[in-house]
């Protein structure tokens, strides 16, 4: 055997190793984010305090300062877990889009779910003060309206596509910009008829922020993208197969069209929770499953479970920035995911640009 | 005994009209070679034999059911196909391309058997070597060869199940010599091993050394249909391919194959004018 | 005076009970003693009434008096932090009734925290409301009726000075971040200032804040603009304002008659809101008597561009 088939003998297994340890790996990863997220805020807890909270909470047993309680299980512990959801849901909308559409470069507001998300959201923040005081829209109507936007948003999308009974992918993505425009059209709008007041609340809304978590609000929300973090199991298989091509994936049982749909359906109901709850939060969705894709290569057996891990490390990481950078203010979430991904994003595309593939 | 029939079938596309009352047959055991010049409709014809193509008239079934009231999921335990050009650009290794063969089965047999499947395909395509490779690092023989084993795979069967078929659409494009006859000689034993055997190629002589029966289409019909050695007589073939032939008797095997003499024929449309008058 | 520890053991044990009765609380407890404050004019009220030194944080609208700025924040007023709130360990926490968002406000009942909601309107009457509300939640109501009353003093001696005819037209200008210049209407606390100070609105059937050009701005032609302060320091200060266009090109502009006026002090309606309107009226109408209302005659919170 030459020594150049030993270098690639390594090489392989090298990425054996990666893919082996992949989800494990992350699964740490994950653990210590949610350990950060409940130890980190703008209040400094001493670790006694948390230890004493946490212990009583798990085992009911012992007594524990009260603000300490109310900040780690009503303030961080909520958030955390939301936080966890969010960044798992969004990686693996992205990398069950990515496979439809054969595209590193998808990912969930593609489809127009984030652009009629927002505009049912601040139409409700201009218009919704008919139904009562700005705070109680903004905690209670406000993700209803959003996740039903988002919603009706993709569902159009996928109409306008549909052509002769079927519905090819980059009509999808074509109908997604017409649709996410008219969605901009209509938070432009409504950013113009609205007041100060209003202004302000749809700015914040947008830039996303974990903030909003409260125990009433998160569980709906965690209720629906839970629903996808579940299919993935049945998931795994058919996007393999899809990747495989359409035809093949036909002859080799899969009904596509019915599947194209169903992703769709499943990615519009978890991104449009999430961002129900949280504002727009950004690049999650395109840089967690394209760097594990990277790493792990393009099983989704690995792919998909390795994703939702490391999307939720990567959110609860950014949370932990977002909120201990300047305290008391925290920073808007969707602002660092945008810094952190922006560059990003801009290297994967100068990179598939010079090797002239997209993976 | 389960058939995979067409019959009377014309199919449209677009505004042309490409097959026009096809017929056909195949049956386990058989190894069925689709022969006809570019143009005349052999991947459609293929394409309604595998159930994705619609057709505007006329009857495709397999066993007693028509091929358009069944599943995709049914449509896969009983037929694979593959298409003249595969589209996976992908990292995948090998193995898991090939056992992608077995999906329809995931449920209904065993692992172990989905595994034994895997296996025997690698082997009878010979890419046991390759197995741990990356199908994007092949070069297109390599490939072509990956995505036999795995239609190979789908069709492998536990000895109590009901019989499959394989349609191939040019499986010998990028082989080199060795490999193309060693794909069809493989097509062939798989007939014998009781899959209905469906393959589109080019070579006549392929044809000719393997099949146990042609069909010749030309313009979207079926103009002669047959044993090798029936059908591919110098007459058609001129006819059809536009090419003047002889037969030579092949020492060993007894076969009759294809030889161009050397004279041009006079052009097709002058043949077509001079039918139609 | 009760001490801290026991105020935090009365405060431990009031976790565990529902918040729905805060407003009885907070009657019923000792003097707090460490308030967090949220909303400026809240802010401002607290020091009047001598609570200045209770004050363990407040939010970054409190800019007023001096003393308050050097307090610790905790954050902004309509994107709180809940956990810095609590992390102060307050008694008490005041929130303006715009106090955000709506889940930090719900962390905070949730958290069993002594909180009052107190509404800053935009009327003499609301002024005196809101002193007595926080009089009432800290504590000094006396010292609340005592300020509620000079402030409606104040209001009443600035009505009845203010000329009846010959009313000035205002346009008072904010900015949305760096977009366009937006116009004060009816139904703001700009717009209740200026009435109050006897000037109508240059656009008095526009409602809210609504982005004007230099056009409809023209055929307005108001006798005065008015700034906010933050707004112009985002325009660059005095010589900034003075090269807009909406600025340079109208009569109000080149005439001088432009004034930039601390931003709290002119829309916050705290205990001083008598003050800022007195000081707008001056200005509007220098020929009326207008009272000082308690400041040393020059309105130091005011700059003017004469002659700019």
């Amino acid at each position: 055997m030459s020594v150049l088939d030993l270098r690639e003998r390594q090489r392989v297994d090298l990425s054996e190793v990666a893919r082996s340890l992949a989800v494990p790996g992350l699964g740490v990863l994950l653990f210590a984010a949610v350990l950060t997220g409940l130890t980190s805020g703008a209040a400094n807890l001493a670790t006694g305090d948390v230890v004493s909270v946490l212990w009583k909470f798990v085992t009911g047993r012992g007594a524990a300062d009260p603000v300490a309680h109310a900040i780690i299980l009503e303030i961080r512990m909520p958030r955390v877990l939301l936080g966890g959801m969010i960044g798992a849901t969004l990686a693996v909308s992205g990398a069950v889009l990515q496979a439809l559409f054969r595209n590193p470069l998808a990912e969930p507001s593609i489809i127009g779910v984030s652009a009629g998300a927002g505009a049912a959201a601040v139409t409700m923040i201009v218009l919704g003060t008919a139904f009562g005081a700005m705070g109680t829209i903004i905690l209670y109507a406000l993700p209803v309206a959003a996740f039903a936007g988002g919603f009706i948003a993709t569902m159009i999308v996928v109409a306008i596509a549909r052509v002769n009974g079927q519905t090819p992918m980059t009509t999808i993505l074509l109908s997604g910009i017409a649709v996410a425009a008219l969605g901009g059209a209509i938070m432009g709008l409504m950013m113009f008829i609205s007041n100060d007041e209003q202004l302000r609340s749809i700015t914040f809304w947008m830039l996303g922020s974990l903030g909003g978590a409260t125990w009433t609000t998160i569980l709906p929300a965690i209720a629906i993208m839970s629903v996808i973090l579940l299919a993935m199991p049945m998931l795994m298989h058919k996007l393999n197969l899809m990747l495989l091509g359409e035809r093949e994936a036909t002859s080799l049982g899969l009904n596509v069209d019915r599947f194209k749909y169903l992703c769709v359906a499943l990615v519009a109901a978890g991104v449009g929770a999430a961002v129900a709850v949280s504002g727009t939060i950004g690049f999650v969705g395109i840089v967690i499953p394209h760097l594990l894709r990277m790493l792990v290569g393009p099983d989704h057996r690995i792919l998909l479970p390795a994703s939702a891990l490391g999307g939720a490390a990567l959110l609860l990481w950014a949370d932990v920035v977002a909120r201990t950078l300047a305290p008391p203010a925290e920073l808007p979430i969707g602002v660092l995911t945008a810094l952190l991904g922006a560059p990003f994003f801009l290297w994967l595309l100068r990179r598939a640009a010079r090797e002239g593939t997209s993976w | 005994m389960v058939i995979l029939s067409a019959r009377n079938v014309d199919v449209l596309l677009g505004s042309r009209q490409v097959l026009t009352g096809a017929s056909m047959e195949v049956r386990p055991g058989e190894l069925v070679a689709v022969l006809g010049p570019n143009g005349a409709g052999k991947s459609t014809f293929l394409n309604v034999l595998s159930g994705e193509q619609k057709t505007q008239s006329g009857d495709v079934r397999v066993g007693a059911d028509e091929l358009q009231h069944l599943s995709p999921a049914s449509l896969a335990c009983k037929r694979a196909l593959m298409p003249q050009k595969a589209s996976l650009s992908f990292p995948f290794k090998v193995r898991d391309v090939v056992a992608m063969g077995r999906d329809p089965f995931r449920a209904s047999v065993d692992a172990a058997s989905n595994k034994n499947a895997v296996d025997w395909a690698l082997q009878e395509t010979d890419i046991l070597h390759l197995a741990g490779r990356v199908y994007t690092q092949l070069s297109g023989g390599e490939q072509q060869r990956v995505q036999l084993a795995r239609v190979l795979a789908q069709v492998w069967r536990k000895t109590d199940e009901e019989p499959r078929f394989l349609l191939l659409d040019e499986p010998t494009s990028s082989l080199d010599l060795a490999h193309q006859h060693s794909v069809l000689h493989l097509a062939g034993r798989l007939a014998e091993k009781g899959v209905g055997v469906v393959a589109v190629v080019h070579d006549l002589n392929l044809a000719a050394l393997y099949a146990t029966r042609v069909v010749i289409l030309s313009n979207g019909c079926v103009v002669a249909a047959g044993v090798p050695e029936d059908v591919l007589q110098p007459s058609l073939i001129a006819d059809v391919f536009n090419l003047s032939v002889h037969r030579v008797e092949d020492p060993d095997s007894g076969r009759k194959l294809i030889v161009p003499t050397g004279n041009h024929r006079r052009s097709a449309s002058v043949i077509a004018i001079r039918r139609a008058l | 005076m009760i001490s801290r520890r026991s105020a935090l053991a009365g405060l431990g044990a009031g976790a565990v009970f529902s918040v729905s009765h805060l407003r009885s609380f907070a009657q019923t407890a000792p003097s707090p003693a460490q308030i967090v404050s949220v909303g400026g004019a809240i802010t401002e009220t607290l020091f009047a009434l001598g609570r200045g030194p209770q004050l363990r944080a407040v939010d970054t609208t409190s800019t007023y008096p001096a003393a308050a700025n050097a307090l610790p924040k905790v954050g902004y007023l309509r994107q709180l932090s809940a956990e810095g709130i609590l992390a102060m360990k307050p008694d008490l926490v005041l929130l303006s009734g715009e106090a955000g968002p709506a889940a930090a406000v719900a962390h905070l009942k949730t958290a069993g925290v002594a909180l009052e909601q107190v509404d800053i309107g935009r009327s003499p009457e609301a002024v005196a409301l809101m002193v007595e509300a926080i009089g009432r939640a800290t504590n000094e109501s006396e010292a609340a009726s005592a300020l509620a009353a000079a402030v409606t003093d104040q209001f009443d001696a600035l009505a009845a000075a203010l000329p009846t005819e010959g009313r000035q037209s205002v346009l008072l200008l904010l900015a949305a971040g760096n977009g366009p210049l937006l116009g004060a209407g009816a139904n703001t606390a700009a717009s209740a200032m200026i009435n109050l100070a006897g000037g109508e609105l240059a656009f008095p059937d526009m409602q809210g804040y609504k982005a004007v050009s230099l056009e409809p701005v023209l055929a307005a032609d108001p006798d005065w603009i008015v700034l906010p302060s933050h707004v112009a320091m985002a325009m660059g200060g005095p010589k900034g304002v003075a090269a807009l266009d909406i600025v340079a090109r109208t009569r109000a502009g080149s005439e001088g008659r432009v004034a930039i006026i601390d931003s709290h002090y002119l829309l916050g309606f705290g205990p001083r809101a008598a003050q800022a309107a007195a000081d707008i009226a001056t200005l509007l109408y220098p020929g009326a008597n207008i009272p000082p209302l308690g400041r040393d005659g020059t309105p130091s919170a005011l700059v003017s561009l004469a002659g700019a």
